[in-house]
């Protein structure tokens, strides 16, 4: 009776957030674009992360002239769902229209040596697959353990090895290099964490980041050519996880479903 | 006495080997202690000890060593374990002017010490040229200086160009071509180039053309031509920089190897720029003897199928600076931007093609007009104008009906009826999955890397019982001793002979519970076996006092009541209970 009352909770929940898509979507193909971010937003910040939310975020910030924020959040779909065409195009276009086209930090090179396979597998496949492999690791070992049928020895041992594998993934697309876009105009980068710090170099809008440090409102970025400084965490778009509003968020909902 | 004296005499001798070895740790040698003003020769430094670390070169006025030695060895021995090495370093040394020279102490790190060389005298004396053998013009032997060993020419074609005209450097490197001239660059890869400011020049900076053979005043030379092709941006007088060369010449004759070093420049070159005449409006910036060829294909085509126009434009300029040829726009058709490529095409000429994609929105014979190209022939002095075209291209109706042009968008289900002339993002989802908060899912993680391994552990357990209860008939009949027991007691309540029943009941658990045979076992045989088991004797005692009374039972002559066989069942089933409680006690402990 209650697992019946908490899924009828969740099926009106998951019913009220397909609303409010449903209504992000009006106020996009009204033209809308800053409504309908806010409102795209407002389910981010409720906890809702599904790709469709990302993409259609990434496309109302591009419009709304927003080419950084709409970078990031076409990256957030790629890394939960790396195979979407889609998200690829929108971000290639976007990125031919930063005016640097700074490219992206690469990931460590622990990673690019032994996760070089894992580029099109997604969080979920990868922890799919991990799953598996555990469950056949432990029904093989069952299996010696009930019969000792040949090959279970080296069968373990692949088990294991995928197990270890698909784990690393799952770990490693959950724990992703912390990345930013540059979200305004001109983002100054300092050599400390105040406005009175010299400049040390400045990204343009669109421009990728590595965040290795924050510092109250400032983050420390490295690009992909190595250059450090402290920028301010506003006039940045992290990635994620975990998915931060957009600085350039307006935060409000016109209409009578605001609250 | 003698003794003493001896032992004196060898440590003397010691100490005077050890001082001559601390000496000779680092050794500084010339061949010859005079040398030639100019002359190349060699320093040889040799330097011994356990582990021979960087050599440092003095510096010495009017002595030029070279940082890098030129030659070098390296020996190791290991005598009784006692690793040595012996490093031979051999620097190349001009001296600059004539007189007495010392040349100071090496100094090399060994073993973590840095030791030193003794000086080293030296004389200079003044150079005499080499002689090489050659035959002039006439017939006579020449005599050759330094200067005619290596000499460096720059050269310009002309020195009066209009604006945008080719101008030619060229950058020769001439070097006698005799058995022992050896010459070496000193200076670094693009050092020395001509200053070329005011020109536009092709490339940056000179590369190799390639080497010739000369003959100049009976001698030969090796030419080593270096070329760049400039163009001058702005009227006026512009400036070809000094070209320089640096290095160094060794010569060996028969009266020895000598050597000298050349910082050699040529002279600025000016040149006149005269302006270009009053442009006409179609110009195209080429300015150079140029040539231009067009062609469209294909010639027929199907409507909104593009077809190529492509310019050629050959010829001698720059063609960095040739303008794409105004294509009139038509009716009937689309014309896009030109792809531009540069082609060498040899000779110096240079090819730049235009490539333009013309699709066609209309159906019938469309006729791309005539254009005109002009150029700017500076050996002429006038503009040069030539006409392209007009070229038919015939196109076909399409049977796409209702084709329609977009910019950007999805073209997914439009595909066959949408051209897209420009890119835009994709729409956005209108269908979205499941939408809702996504949580860590740690516990269920937990549950799904817990759960098997205690599965498999109990499955282990469980097939590990079973292997035991196999192979272990000990340990089964233990194990079930106090069920079975139990059961035996149920059925003497029913049997017509319950004290037989019931001795056998109990025999039967105290065989199972100790793995021993239960036949012909008597109470005393129970009460002993008990006993050895470590079982306290009152519960020994009290097994053996059932079992008698049940031997009393079998052969009395009445019956025994219900009473008294309940309670000889209650106290059997009692001692069971113990018992077992205390064979687990004994286990535990």
């Amino acid at each position: 009776m209650n697992a019946l009352a908490v899924l009828c909770v969740t099926l009106a929940a998951a019913g009220s957030y397909g609303q409010a898509f449903q209504k992000a979507n009006d106020a996009y193909e009204a033209g809308d674009y800053e409504g309908a971010a806010a409102r795209y937003e407002r389910l981010t910040s409720e906890g809702v992360v599904a790709p469709e939310l990302f993409y259609n975020l990434g496309n109302a910030y591009y419009r709304s002239g927003h080419l950084g924020s709409a970078i990031a959040n076409y990256e957030r779909v790629l890394r939960l769902k790396p195979g979407s065409q889609t998200a690829k195009m929108n971000q290639d276009l976007c990125f031919r229209q930063t005016e640097r086209r700074l490219a992206q930090p690469l990931a460590p090179a622990w990673q690019q040596s032994l996760l070089f396979w894992h580029g099109r597998v997604s969080p979920g496949a990868a922890r799919i697959l991990a799953i598996l492999s555990w469950l056949s690791l432990w029904a093989i070992l069952a299996l010696r353990q009930w019969r000792p049928l040949p090959y279970t020895r080296p069968a373990a041992l692949v088990a294991a090895l995928l197990v270890a594998a698909f784990s690393l993934s799952y770990w490693a697309k959950t724990h992703p290099q912390p990345l930013a876009v540059a979200s305004a105009a001109q983002v100054p980068v300092r050599y400390g964490t105040s406005d009175e710090e010299t400049t040390r170099f400045e990204l343009s809008e669109g421009d990728w980041v590595r965040v290795e440090d924050h510092h109250k409102d400032w983050s420390r970025v490295c690009t992909a050519d190595g250059q450090r400084g402290w920028a301010r965490r506003s006039d940045l778009t992290l990635v994620g996880p975990p998915y931060e509003r957009a600085p350039v968020a307006s935060g409000e909902v016109a209409g009578e479903d605001a609250s | 006495m003698v003794v003493a004296r001896s032992i004196a005499c060898s440590l003397l001798a010691l100490l005077a080997i050890s001082t001559a070895w601390a000496d000779g740790a680092v050794r500084a040698t010339v061949r010859e202690s005079t040398v030639v003003v100019g002359q190349l020769f060699v320093i040889q430094v040799e330097a011994s000890g356990g582990k021979v670390d960087a050599v440092e070169v003095p510096e010495v006025d009017g002595l030029t060593i070279e940082e890098t030695p030129r030659t070098r060895s390296h020996q190791t021995q290991i005598v009784n374990g006692v690793r040595s090495a012996t490093v031979r370093l051999g620097f190349a040394a001009v001296a600059a002017k004539t007189g007495e020279i010392t040349i100071p102490a090496f100094s090399a790190t060994i073993d973590g010490t840095i030791q030193y060389s003794a000086a080293v005298p030296l004389t200079v004396v003044e150079a005499e040229a080499p002689k090489p053998s050659g035959q002039g013009s006439g017939g006579e032997k020449k005599e050759l200086g330094w200067d005619d060993v290596v000499y460096i020419r720059a050269e310009v074609d002309k020195c009066e160009v209009f604006q945008g005209e080719a101008v030619p450097l060229s950058l020769n490197l001439w070097v006698l071509d005799e058995r022992g001239v050896s010459v070496n660059s000193r200076q670094s890869a693009g050092a020395g180039y001509p200053s070329t400011e005011g020109f536009y020049a092709t490339p940056q900076v000179p590369e190799k053309k390639g080497q010739r053979t000369e003959t100049r005043e009976g001698f030969t030379y090796e030419v080593h031509e270096l070329g760049q092709m400039l163009y001058p941006t702005a009227p006026g007088t512009l400036t070809i920089g000094s070209w320089g060369f640096r290095g160094w010449a060794t010569v060996s004759t028969n009266l020895g190897r000598q050597g000298h070093d050349y910082d050699l420049h040529t002279d600025p070159i000016e040149i006149q720029v005269k302006p270009l005449p009053e442009r006409p409006d179609n110009f195209s910036g080429a300015v150079g003897d140029f040539r231009v060829e067009a062609q469209v294909s294909p010639r027929d085509t199907v409507q909104n199928m593009p077809v190529k126009l492509v310019v050629r434009i050959i010829g001698a300029g720059n063609p960095d600076a040739i303008g794409a040829p105004q294509v009139p726009a038509f009716d009937g058709a689309r014309i896009g931007d030109p792809e531009r490529v540069n082609q060498p095409v040899g000779g110096g000429a240079v090819a730049k093609s235009f490539t333009y994609e013309i699709t066609p929105v209309k159906a019938g014979k469309l006729t791309l007009p005539a254009f005109e190209f002009c150029t700017f022939d500076p050996a002429a002095g006038t503009y040069a104008t030539q006409t392209v075209g007009p070229f038919d291209i015939h196109v076909q109706a399409s049977g796409e009906k209702d084709r329609r042009l977009m910019v950007g968008g999805d073209i997914g289900k439009h595909k066959g009826t949408v051209d897209l002339i420009a890119q835009d993002i994709q729409p956005i989802i209108t269908r979205a999955g499941s939408l809702r908060p996504r949580g860590s899912g740690l516990l269920g993680l937990v549950l799904i890397a817990v759960l098997p391994m205690a599965a498999y552990a109990a499955l282990a357990l469980t097939m590990a019982r079973r292997r035991r209860f196999a192979h272990d008939q000990g340990y089964a009949r233990a194990y079930h001793a106090k069920s079975k027991g139990q059961k035996r007691l149920e059925a003497v309540a029913e049997s017509d002979k319950p004290a037989e029943k019931l001795y056998r009941a109990i025999v039967g658990y105290l065989g199972d519970s100790f793995d021993v045979s239960e036949a012909g076992m008597t109470s005393a045989d129970a009460r002993n076996l008990l006993r050895g088991r470590g079982v306290d004797g009152e519960l020994s005692d009290s097994f053996e006092r059932m079992l008698r009374a049940c031997e009393r039972a079998r052969y009395a002559t009445a019956a025994l009541s219900k009473e008294e066989i309940q309670a000889m069942l209650d106290a059997a089933a009692q001692g069971i209970e113990q018992l077992e409680a205390t064979v687990k006690k004994g286990r535990r402990s």
